[in-house]
């Protein structure tokens, strides 16, 4: 069964789990490279206002902080990033009243486009990973930190839904420079387009590149038996794989019971729709 | 004219409206205006352009290339062809650019009065400056937290000028020196993790703040391919699961501060198995290891478990190029001991020379600068401490690159140093602790605005040298230290040879027989030649200075540069990094496991005091399992009180509660073993 | 015709306030609307491509990271003119003025898009300049720019209206070139109007 749509190229993220010290070098390579307002107050998380304003913190990829839950020496934690994942069928295109975000740009990364967002937030209320975020508040750079922003996204500005998108600024570079280069820009080499999370990662936890072509990389990473998505089992389809040796860790990729003995990993071996 | 007319008229002006383009264009303006409103800043045009850089503020050394368009430094890149990059971008090094426009920057020197800071011009500081050192005749120390940089050479052969003092801020750096020292050796230590089979970190949090953290992680993730089997066994030895822990392919509980007595359990189970090292001292070193270091005595000082310690001997002895890393967890405290056991250790495993090697220390290029060594020999902490206790005179102080009113232990006292001295000079390119305290401050640029260098960081390869040439201009009316230096010493009528640094970093990279041109384009230089010196194995076993203080739990610092350094607080776009472990809304949080809080008599979310030998703070506990019995873990880079908004104010600094005691032994004071008490607050 | 005092007042005010509301619409409107000025150089493209022999891309190229490189920095134009060649006062005043002191000019642009939008020349490589430019070959005299001080941004300058060329021109009433342009000759041409192709 197909996803929203196919398309012939599809953008994929691969996260070695096994590998995530959670340093948070990703989260600050994405914060800067997207002209996201730095914000004081999210070091403190707002908890103490009442309002689950930890939400209002402006982050694109957050990390999430697992545990088996076990005592003494059998005890173990996992840090998973959590970028959007580009669902195949996403939740948030099917909701959003003004068509300000889609899914229909070959490569399969799901659009977020600013001046169309009326700040509804019913796209946030779908997401099923709590990918989105919205702008509360007018974001603020300090002084002359507007002079630090970066080509790549524009700045938003209060009302309007934000969300990851696998650095899509970077895809178009990579395809100027083949053109320029006289290559074909729908053949993008393996890591000429990398989002800025995977590039910054110290140890490589971050594989980026496009899973229908043999020649990427992630197109052998996902088949292997320990490669899981996220809540599978919702049908969301995503385009973020994990990969992880331990099995407690994949089982928390969908909330697998106890009692539920076997797991996705090998489930979805490369095929795209659940 | 009247009413009718006027409305007839009106009727026609409006029929009119409606055939000219005025309704559909104000309509179309209307559409751009509101989706582009004006009061958001716009963001340039690209073309980007790329320029290489070696971080300074990251300890690791990491080189990057800083992403500049239209003159404004935007954002961070990797440099796969850097050595201590390999293309990776860590906080720190991120933080080059974020920081560049940082509200904590201080923007033009500044003289304290009674009223505040007052801003001055280079001219009148450099005055002030001059007058200040020709007064105080010989009471003059400088503290420098820059372990690669060849500014210290200008500073030193200042200080000498002046019959001062130097101090190096400690670190893994300083305990190298010292380590190498005691073993009739100089130079620094490399280790080759790239060709490591198996890798044991003892305390060392080497993935994420130890040594060339970052390429320490690109080694292990070239090590560990995903989904394929890994070429290397990474162990990591320590208190916490930390950063480096966690990816690690075994995690052993060992007590803070206990890498150098489990290097020296390690040493001797090998030994009893016949391993021997060529190396003078060997037979003393293998007597004082055999009475001293039994499994069960390792096990009952460390918690490491004789038949874990048996396993690891076992694994060390079948690997092929083993490679043993030690130091303090938490990146300074842990002396010299640690690591001249574990150099005893790697030794045994016949590593020296292999996975472990010394390479040259850096070329002097300064008259009257001394040597490296010299450099390190003096220990900053017992020295503060006298000033703040008023013991010891200093006419002027002078702080380059580091926050001793922070990040040293007793943190509190550090900061009275800065009072007590009669004249305080910061460097600092931040309002940091020390700036504030300081009578004047003569802000450096930053990294990326300045002429720099970096050579061979603790724990790298080999020599490596890289230079940086400022690739934007000055944010504010800041210079660079090295050149204003120059200034001053020639004003005091020293002829220190060099006209300004960037001719200093010429004259360095001639010295080493590298490149100015390739180094001035960003490319690193790296030699592989080694110090053939023999180290004495002697001095490795005398026993380690016990746990400082009573107190029920062990106190395990956690460094993780997210959170910044001791020098550099959290830069802006890393506010959104910090957990619910390690803060909560304002209050800092301690983690220890189930186990202890019974223990402890504490609950999870309760808010707890803790007391150790230099301070006391208070913090939430989070019950996590991460954390060894009998032990509270602590972040470190919470409590700032400077910097900005985005790092001020919120938790504890839990530096204060650190407390160093003397080792006559090494000359180097230790606190990587400090020990609290715990209440409900 | 016996003059009627009719309840409206007759046709004339009627007729007077659609005509004048016309002229005000057509005329006085857009002088209102818009800010005029000129260029800060009296730059001339005809010089450069008849008598110094120029085409486009020797100061209009390609990056190679694929960026395009707009219009030259001083440094670029220094190159040749770093002292006065010619004998027209407008090159005396760009040597003295920007030369000299190393300033970059402030080129006013005429088709600048929001920041949201992305648009890549490297893309349209492959189609001639003159397709959405004027044809700069021939003209002495950088066109006027014409701002439109409600939005900031310029109004003309560019080619296409509605599928005909209509020269240079302040194309008042279309003002910036819009999203249904770039999306006619997408369609046209068979390009994906995915919104991400243009948006960012």
């Amino acid at each position: 069964m197909a996803g929203f749509k196919e398309f012939n190229i599809r953008w994929s993220m691969v996260v070695d789990i096994d590998k995530c010290t959670g340093c948070g070098a990703c989260m600050t390579a994405c914060n800067k490279e997207n002209n996201i307002a730095p914000q004081e107050e999210a070091k403190t998380r707002l908890e103490s206002k009442g309002f689950p304003t930890r939400f209002k913190k402006i982050e694109w990829l957050t990390i999430y902080e697992l545990s088996n839950g076990k005592q003494g020496g059998d005890h173990d934690t996992a840090f998973l990033p959590r970028p959007c994942m580009q669902c195949g069928l996403p939740s948030c295109v099917s909701v959003c009243p003004a068509i300000a975000t889609d899914k229909n740009e070959e490569g399969g990364i799901v659009s977020q486009i600013y001046p169309r967002c009326f700040g509804c937030r019913y796209c946030m209320a779908s997401c099923p990973y709590h990918a989105r975020v919205f702008n509360w508040d007018q974001p603020i750079f300090p002084e002359g930190m507007e002079k630090q922003l970066t080509p790549n996204v524009s700045v938003r500005s209060r009302g309007v839904v934000e969300k990851c998108n696998f650095c899509h600024h970077r895809m178009m570079y990579a395809k100027d420079a083949a053109r320029v280069a006289g290559e074909d820009p729908e053949k993008l080499a393996d890591g000429a387009y990398m989002p800025a999370c995977a590039e910054a990662c110290p140890t490589g936890a971050i594989s980026f590149g496009d899973v229908k072509n043999p020649e990427h990389a992630v197109h052998e990473l996902i088949k292997s038996p320990n490669a899981f998505r996220l809540l599978e089992r919702l049908g969301t389809d995503p385009q973020v794989y994990y990969v992880s040796t331990r099995d407690w860790v994949r089982k928390q990729g969908d909330n697998y019971l106890e009692s539920e003995g076997g797991v996705a990993g090998g489930n979805n071996g490369g095929a795209h729709h659940g | 004219m009247n009413r009718r007319t006027f409305l007839t008229f009106s009727a026609g002006a409006t029929a009119g409206l409606m055939i000219t383009p005025i309704p559909w264009k104000l309509t179309d303006d209307a559409s751009i205006w509101t989706q582009n409103w004006q009061w958001n800043p716009k963001v340039p045009k690209r073309a980007i352009y790329f320029a290489e850089m070696a971080s300074k503020l990251d300890p690791s050394g990491s080189g990057v290339k800083i992403a500049v368009v239209n003159g404004n430094a935007v954002g961070v890149a990797g440099n796969v062809d850097h050595p201590l990059g390999k293309g990776a971008v860590s906080t720190m090094a991120a933080a080059e650019v974020g920081l560049l426009h940082s509200p904590a920057r201080v923007r033009q020197p500044m003289l304290k009065t009674q009223t505040g800071f007052k801003t001055i011009s280079w001219e009148e500081a450099e005055t002030i400056l001059t007058g200040k050192l020709t007064e105080a005749r010989g009471d003059v120390a400088m503290v420098s937290g820059d372990d690669t940089g060849s500014a210290n050479e200008i500073f030193a052969a200042l200080v000498n000028g002046l019959h001062g003092s130097y101090y190096m801020m400690p670190g893994e750096t300083q305990s190298a020196h010292k380590a190498l020292e005691l073993m009739g050796s100089e130079g620094r230590i490399a280790y080759d993790i790239e060709n490591a089979d198996y890798v044991l970190f003892l305390g060392a949090d080497a993935l994420e703040s130890s040594g060339t953290s970052v390429r320490n992680a690109r080694v292990f993730s070239e090590t560990h391919p995903t989904g394929k089997a890994a070429t290397a066994k990474y162990v990591y030895a320590g208190p916490v699961m930390n950063n480096t822990a966690v990816v690690c392919d075994q995690w052993i509980q060992a007590k803070p501060g206990a890498a150098a007595t489990v290097a020296l359990g390690l040493s001797r189970i090998l030994m009893e198995n016949g391993a021997s090292a060529d190396a003078k001292g060997f037979a003393s070193f293998k007597q004082d290891v055999a009475q001293g270091y039994a499994p069960a005595h390792v096990e009952r000082e460390t918690g490491v478990r004789a038949d874990v310690l048996q396993k690891i001997a076992r694994e060390l002895a079948a690997a092929k190029r083993p490679l043993v890393i030690a130091g303090s967890e938490f990146g300074q405290g842990a002396g010299a001991r640690a690591l001249m056991a574990s150099l005893g250790l790697n030794m045994l495993l016949g590593q020296m020379g292999q996975s472990v090697k010394i390479v040259p220390g850096a070329p002097a290029v300064v008259k009257g600068s001394g040597s490296e060594s010299e450099r390190y020999a003096a220990d900053v902490v017992p020295f503060l401490k006298g000033v703040a206790e008023g013991r010891v005179n200093a006419s002027v102080l002078m702080v380059y690159d580091a926050n001793p009113a922070y990040g040293l232990p007793q943190a509190e006292a550090m900061a009275r140093a800065m009072d007590k001295a009669a004249f305080t000079v910061s460097f600092s390119s931040f309002m940091d602790e020390t700036a504030e305290r300081a009578n004047l401050i003569m802000p450096n640029s930053m990294t990326a605005e300045r002429y720099d260098d970096l050579y061979t960081p603790y724990g790298a390869g080999c020599a490596t040298y890289s230079v940086n040439k400022p690739l934007v201009k000055s944010a504010f009316n800041t210079r660079t230290i090295a050149d204003v230096m120059l200034s001053v010493a020639s004003r005091l009528g020293m002829d220190l040879g060099y006209a300004s640094f960037k001719d200093v970093l010429k004259a360095k990279s001639v010295a080493l027989g590298a490149s100015w041109g390739s180094l001035r384009q960003g490319k690193a230089w790296t030699s592989a030649s080694t110090s053939g010196a023999k180290l004495n194995l002697a001095v490795c076993a005398t026993p380690a200075v016990g746990a400082f203080a009573q107190g029920s739990l062990a106190l395990a610092p956690v460094v993780k540069h997210h959170l910044g350094t001791a020098t550099i607080a959290m830069p802006p776009h890393s506010a959104g990094t910090v957990r619910t472990s390690e803060l909560d809304g304002v209050q800092s949080v301690v983690q220890m496991n189930a186990k202890t809080a019974r223990m402890s008599g504490v609950k999870a979310g309760e808010t707890v005091k803790l007391v150790g030998p230099g301070g006391e703070m208070t913090a939430k506990v989070h019950v996590s399992e991460k954390v060894m019995t009998g032990v509270v873990a602590a972040s470190l880079g919470f409590g700032h009180t400077a910097w900005d908004g985005f790092s001020k104010g919120v938790g504890e600094n839990a530096f204060k509660l650190l407390a160093a005691a003397d080792d006559p032994e090494t000359g180097l004071s230790v606190w990587s073993a400090n020990r609290v008490t715990i209440a409900t607050a | 015709m016996v003059k009627k005092a009719s309840s409206s007042g007759g046709a004339l005010p009627f007729f007077v306030g659609f005509v004048v509301m016309l002229f005000v619409g057509w005329w006085v409107f857009p002088q209102a609307l818009f800010s005029k000025a000129e260029q800060p150089v009296r730059f001339s493209h005809v010089i450069h491509v008849e008598d110094g022999g120029m085409a486009c891309e020797d100061c209009h190229y390609f990056n190679e990271d694929g960026s395009f490189s707009g219009i030259p920095r001083t440094a670029a134009c220094a190159e040749c003119h770093a002292d006065v060649m010619g004998e027209d006062p407008a090159e005396e005043q760009f040597v003295s003025e920007y030369v000299n002191d190393e300033k970059e000019v402030e080129w006013l642009t005429y088709q600048d898009q929001p920041d949201n939008v992305f648009f890549s020349h490297a893309a349209h490589k492959d189609k001639d300049c003159t397709t959405c430019h004027p044809d700069m070959a021939k003209s002495d005299t950088p066109p006027t720019h014409y701002k439109n001080i409600l939005t900031g941004y310029s109004n003309g300058g560019y080619k296409i209206v509605f599928g005909r060329g209509v020269g240079v021109d302040p194309a008042y009433s279309r003002g910036t070139m819009k999203m249904w342009e770039c999306e006619r000759c997408h369609a046209e041409n068979g390009q994906s109007n995915a919104c991400y192709v243009c948006h960012r």
